[in-house]
């Protein structure tokens, strides 16, 4: 009987996150569940039955799983996002710089795009692996969001390589990336409803601050002579994001006035 | 009567703290302990033990160790700190306030 009830705590708690302490958590219930069978087998009962009795005296052990692991599966998801974006955020940026770097000292313009196409292909290649490994994007918003940038790093990729060869820009068409990876920024937020208010914070401040750094960059190369005032569109970016996060403080104050209200 | 495990809440721990302090055991044998001791009036689940053990091991009130179970497995023992016994000396000392009270207001 000792196989069927790890048979069936296996299941029950195969979506929680693997962990020794839900190892040993499992292996505890394992060894009640098979004293209190014993015991109702003692009284008379058939195998059946002492087997249905033991699984009931378990009862509802959500609350007790939530305790054994401080990482639930919400708060890692959010941490492995973090660290995605940082990860790609870097690799896009030194990708970009070596690709400039190389252009301006060789002035292969014609030649160096290269770089970023097998950059960019590289980059789509180990995200997909990354992800179709990771059980966290067979989550339901995970899935979504993994395709969504699949598509965007596509019509990117495109874009930047048709619009570069049509119009042999190469030396501004390099901010179609950078524009298009803004852009993807803010969407996600609507992508991810996170939950913890302080990660969408985090989130929807470096979506506005970098839609308002690829704004400037952007308008600064195509309007010539723009530089003197395209500044004004970084002061704009930082102004919505710190009035952005003023109404967010100041809701959180208000809800945390009205609780202390409650109390009296 | 059955009554509820609902009963013991708020005292949960109380309870688990006063077994413990006569010796260490492990959950199941806690909940056989409940039941004996309330002459088979509260079966309280696993669950609920378990999420007492989780809360009272973060607090400092017992710790825990892997001893024999039966058909050489394992099983998962409890046992009091300090902290907890010095905790259950002053719950038993509200509970028997509380019980006067309580009698005072319902009996008539």
């Amino acid at each position: 009987m000792r196989e069927a009830f790890q048979k069936y705590l296996d299941k029950r708690f195969s979506s929680y996150k693997k962990s020794k302490a839900l190892n040993d958590f499992k292996e505890e219930l394992l060894s009640n569940l098979n004293e209190r069978f014993e015991e109702f087998k003692a009284e008379g009962l058939s195998d059946n039955e002492s087997y249905k009795r033991s699984i009931e005296s378990l009862g509802d052990y959500s609350d007790a799983l939530k305790t054994l692991d401080a990482h639930t599966p919400a708060k890692t998801m959010v941490t492995y996002s973090k660290l995605i974006l940082s990860v790609s955020a870097l690799y896009f940026v030194l990708l970009i710089t070596a690709y400039l770097g190389i252009s301006f000292l060789t002035k292969g313009w014609s030649k160096t795009w290269l770089i970023v196409l097998v950059g960019s292909v590289l980059y789509v290649v180990v995200m997909f692996i990354l992800n179709s490994k990771n059980a966290l994007a067979n989550q339901k918003n995970g899935k979504m969001r993994f395709n969504v940038l699949a598509i965007f790093t596509a019509v990117m990729l495109l874009s930047y390589f048709f619009i570069s060869f049509v119009t042999k820009k190469w030396g501004i068409t390099w901010l179609i990336p950078i524009d298009f990876f803004a852009v993807w920024l803010v969407a996600d937020i609507f992508l991810t409803k996170l939950k913890k208010k302080k990660a969408m914070r985090i989130r929807i401040s470096f979506a506005i601050m970098t839609f308002a750094a690829a704004l400037y960059l952007t308008v600064s190369e195509l309007i010539s002579g723009i530089w003197s005032f395209s500044w004004l569109i970084v002061l704009g970016g930082v102004i919505i994001m710190l009035a952005y996060l003023t109404a967010q403080y100041y809701g959180n104050y208000r809800d945390e006035i009205k609780s202390g209200k409650d109390d009296d | 009567m059955a009554y509820s495990s609902d009963i013991l809440r708020g005292h949960t721990e109380t309870v688990i703290l006063k077994i413990l302090l006569e010796k260490d055991s492990y959950g199941y044998e806690i909940t056989k302990r409940i039941l004996e001791d309330s002459h088979g009036r509260i079966d309280i689940k696993d669950a609920t033990i378990y999420m007492a053990f989780r809360r009272m091991e973060i607090d400092g009130l017992i710790c825990t160790y892997w001893g024999d179970g039966i058909g050489g497995a394992r099983r998962r023992y409890y046992s009091i700190t300090d902290k907890g016994r010095k905790l259950y000396a002053e719950k038993l000392e509200e509970w028997i306030d509380i019980d006067k009270i309580l009698n005072n207001l319902i009996r008539k």
